[in-house]
């Protein structure tokens, strides 16, 4: 099993996840690999609050042409945890 | 607010602001709403930055300073009103406690306008000089009215005198050697001038035309060619002419050559009219300057250091402009009369100290005599800005209004409003 700090690259923080911070969901960025139940483990370890749900969402990079040469953005994995009622999460830069 | 004032010396006083709370926390949130309109943070479109995040990025410094200039020169400008206080230079800013939660207390020591103590400056009896124009004045401008019109002529069998001027060949010898630029032919040279050595002039005085002379002399210790410094030198010059300046006649035929008139009598009155129109604007200056010096003179008032050293770099700036339209800086000039700035600095110390102090009385004289200023002295202030500069009204109005300086004008035209009152109720003597 990965270490938890291996799991959570970085929290996201967005117009849109500040807004959806209101209803205690926090949004992270995760490596591809990683699934929903290694993401509540890593959460709810360094955070000491209960999970209550995960949603993941990956994000294909896009495909960039500088002239004749194309490259393309690297894809990445969005974690969405809502967390209990009640409870919150500080964020602190570059975790 | 609360302001206490204390004098440290005759001009500084420190002003000890405290900001209530309640300001400083609204000074934050404005600050914030500046700051989020400014700065690019990703992932948030302008001005959608929520304060955490921003604090976050730029840390609560920046966050910090941004109040502080919010809070600061308002809280001065209000403690500056409250104390009567008028500023001739930034104040020094000194925080003592700032927090977002707390009141803010900080100290500015500021150096204030001093107080003039006028003395008489009405009905100030101012001596005028009385114009007086006499015939030997009308006579002496006719004689340099002749003599710019002098003619050369050649005289014929006369001898050398001083004023004459002498047509010369000559040929210089330096132990018996020739030397570069020693000789010239036909060289017209100026008898009592003295543009030659000293003692060649007065040795060809008496000479005759075709006359050959030698003359000996001795190059001066601090002669410009090296070289020759100090040596005696052996000339040979032969006089080919000697030329007399003739000054015309003083009679109508002159008159109708050199003006537009026809007879003397007509040039000796136009003459005498000028002279005592000269005489009389001078005298009218002389009166107007003089009555506002006197007033001036009569005043105390203990300038700050500062307002003399704007004034002197208020005079330099000028100076320099004046030069750069020549083509010249500052810099270039300084080297050119070989002083420093400071050396300048100095030399207008006096006329700065002066020029305040003249504004400062007018200033004070038009206080005591609540002189206001009228929309019209200002478009009047304007109008002669323009003729000056040579440019429309409109266009000189709407740079006075860009740059700002509809203030400076208007102090302006309230200072001449009060050395007006100064000049109008002075008595000539």
């Amino acid at each position: 099993m990965l270490n938890p700090r291996d799991v959570l690259i970085r929290p996201l923080i967005t117009e849109k996840t500040t807004s959806m911070m209101q209803d205690n969901k926090y949004t992270f960025i995760v490596p591809l690999k990683v699934n929903k139940i290694e993401i509540r483990q890593a959460v709810e370890q360094i955070f000491k609050v209960k999970v209550l749900d995960v949603n993941t969402i990956r994000v294909m990079g896009k495909t960039k042409r500088m002239g004749r040469t194309q490259g393309k953005r690297p894809d990445y994995k969005k974690a969405i945890v809502k967390l209990a009622p009640g409870q919150s999460i500080e964020f602190f830069e570059g975790l | 607010m609360k302001v206490t004032a204390e004098k440290i010396d005759a001009h500084k006083t420190v002003l000890a602001m405290e900001v209530p709370q309640a300001e400083v926390g609204k000074a934050f949130d404005r600050a914030y709403q500046k700051l989020a309109n400014k700065v690019n943070i990703p992932g948030f479109r302008k001005g959608k930055v929520p304060r955490k995040v921003l604090e976050m990025r730029l840390g609560k410094e920046a966050l910090k300073d941004e109040a502080l200039e919010i809070l600061i020169p308002n809280a001065y400008g209000k403690a500056l009103k409250e104390q009567a206080i008028d500023p001739v230079d930034r104040p020094e800013i000194e925080v003592v406690t700032f927090e977002e939660n707390e009141p803010l207390v900080f100290k500015a020591t500021v150096v204030g306008k001093p107080e003039v103590t006028l003395g008489e400056y009405k009905g100030l009896t101012v001596q005028k000089p009385v114009v007086d124009i006499t015939v030997d004045d009308v006579a002496q401008e006719l004689e340099t009215l002749r003599n710019r019109n002098a003619k050369m002529v050649v005289a014929e069998g006369a001898e050398l005198q001083k004023g004459d001027f002498a047509i010369i060949d000559f040929e210089g010898f330096v132990d018996g050697q020739p030397f570069k630029g020693g000789d010239a032919k036909g060289y017209p040279l100026e008898v009592g001038s003295g543009s030659f050595i000293p003692g060649f002039e007065d040795q060809l005085l008496g000479a005759k035309a075709a006359e050959e002379r030698e003359v000996k002399v001795t190059f001066p210790a601090d002669y410009f060619v090296p070289e020759l410094a100090g040596k005696e030198a052996l000339f040979k010059v032969k006089v080919n002419d000697i030329k007399r300046k003739e000054l015309p006649e003083l009679d109508d035929e002159f008159v109708k050559e050199v003006s537009e008139f026809n007879s003397l009598e007509e040039l000796k009155a136009d003459v005498e009219n000028k002279l005592k129109e000269t005489a009389t604007a001078k005298a009218e200056r002389d009166f107007r300057s003089g009555a506002v010096k006197a007033a001036v003179d009569n005043a105390t008032v203990d300038i700050p250091e500062v307002m003399i050293e704007h004034e002197i770099d208020n005079m330099l700036r000028e100076m320099d402009v004046n030069l750069q339209n020549r083509g010249l800086s500052l810099a270039k000039y300084l080297e050119m009369a070989k002083t420093d700035i400071g050396a300048l600095r100095g030399n207008y110390r006096e006329s700065a100290q002066n020029g305040v102090k003249v504004d400062l009385v007018l200033e004070a004289v038009a206080k005591a005599e609540s002189l206001e200023v009228t929309p019209e002295d200002l478009e009047a202030e304007v109008a002669a800005m323009a003729a000056g500069y040579q440019a429309s009204v409109d266009e000189v109005r709407k740079i006075v209004v860009e740059e700002g300086r509809v203030g400076a004008l208007a102090s302006q035209a309230l200072r001449k409003k009060a050395a007006k009152l100064l000049i109008d109720s002075a008595v000539a003597e």
